[in-house]
Order: C-alpha cells, then structure tokens, then sequence
C-alpha cells in the first residue's frame, strides 16, 4: 500500500461513500415526526414533510 | 405569533355568496408558496397573496411560481366528510432555504384559501424538498359532525 493510502485512511469523513442517515424533525406542537431530513455523504439534504390532515369543522361536537 | 393551519374565512365565504368568487381548488394551477415561521395568516382578514415572510428567491426557490401540479381532488365519499387532496406530491430541487409552511392560492386573482404548518423548520441543502400529502387529505370539511 503506498503512502498515500496510508495517510488517507487515518483522514476523518463524515459518512462513508455513498450512505446516507435520516433524522426526523419533531412537530413543535405535539411532538410527533413533522418531517425528515436525509443527510447524504456528498454533503446534501433532503427533506420530506408528511403532511398531516387539517380538519376544519365544528370545535365541539353538537348537542 | 407563528404560522398556522387553517382555511382562509373570507374567501371561503365571498365563494358561497353573492361577491361569486371563484374558488376552483382542482385547478392544478393552484400556487403553492412556501412560508417562514414569522408568517402570522389571519384567517379572517387575509384576501390576497402577500409576498412578506416567503421563502426568498434563492437557490431553489422562486417566489410564486410554483403549482400545486398533478390532479387535485374533492373527495365527498365518506359520510359527511368533503376531502382535498393531490394525486402527486409537491417538490422543490437543488433547494437551499429554510421553510415553515405553505399556502395555497388561485392563479387568477390571487385568493389564499389554506395555510400549513409544518410544526417544526425544515431545510434542504442542494437537496430535495418534497411534500406528500396524507391518505386523509390536505384537508378536510366535517359538514355533518
């Protein structure tokens, strides 16, 4: 192996070649999953929102 | 004050009454523009698009241009439920920018009719921003509780 390769593993990289992570984003209001952010290796981010329904209706039930 | 969630009551009222104001909400022309949280709608006054605290023109971004796309839907089959939703998600590319929430208004003269909250910021970086709607909706009218 030459020197080179020997020095370049000892150099520290955020994330192997070709992975990637996901993080979820918690909704400040009730604490549940609002989005998730995927980190790639090259350095960029994705994000997926999962929207969640919006009722719009009567705020109590008749009577 | 925040972003929020909710259905824009002027609209909503001028469309079912004598002002005949046009709301066609399968129009996939609709525009979808995204927020900050510094956005604070007011759901009874806001009648038109405005442009403060939108996500700036940036990488990714440019203000007001984008649509909701796909064939947007009225669902009326479940009981006494009407239902909004998309057949297609939303997505911005190579997105650099931080955004909160949405709206959505018509093309022709610009009538918010939804606001949403993400709940929490989200931030692409050279990345994708993708919004996919629920199996119940965008949103939905309870018209008989």
């Amino acid at each position: 192996m030459s020197e080179f390769s020997e020095k370049a593993k000892t150099i520290a990289t955020p994330r192997k070649l070709g992975k990637a992570e996901r993080q979820a984003i918690t909704d400040e209001r009730d604490g549940s999953v609002a989005a998730y952010h995927t980190e790639h290796w090259d350095g960029h981010r994705d994000a997926e929102v999962l929207l969640k329904p919006v009722k719009a209706g009567p705020k109590e039930e008749p009577t | 004050m925040t972003m929020a969630s909710g259905l824009y009551v002027p609209i909503w009222r001028d469309a079912t009454d004598t002002s005949n104001l046009v709301l066609n909400l399968l129009l996939s022309t609709n525009k979808i523009d995204l927020y900050l949280n510094a956005k604070t709608p007011n759901f009874d006054t806001d009648a038109a698009y405005d442009a403060t605290n939108e996500v700036a023109t940036a990488t990714g971004y440019t203000r007001d241009t984008k649509t909701v796309g796909g064939t947007p839907t009225w669902d009326s089959s479940a009981n006494g439920i009407l239902k909004y939703s998309w057949s297609t998600t939303v997505s911005w590319t190579t997105a650099t920018f931080t955004a909160r929430g949405y709206i959505l208004h018509t093309a022709a003269d610009n009538y918010p009719f939804f606001a949403y909250t993400f709940g929490a910021d989200v931030s692409p970086v050279a990345g994708s921003l993708t919004l996919t709607a629920h199996a119940d909706g965008i949103f939905y009218l309870d018209l008989v509780p």
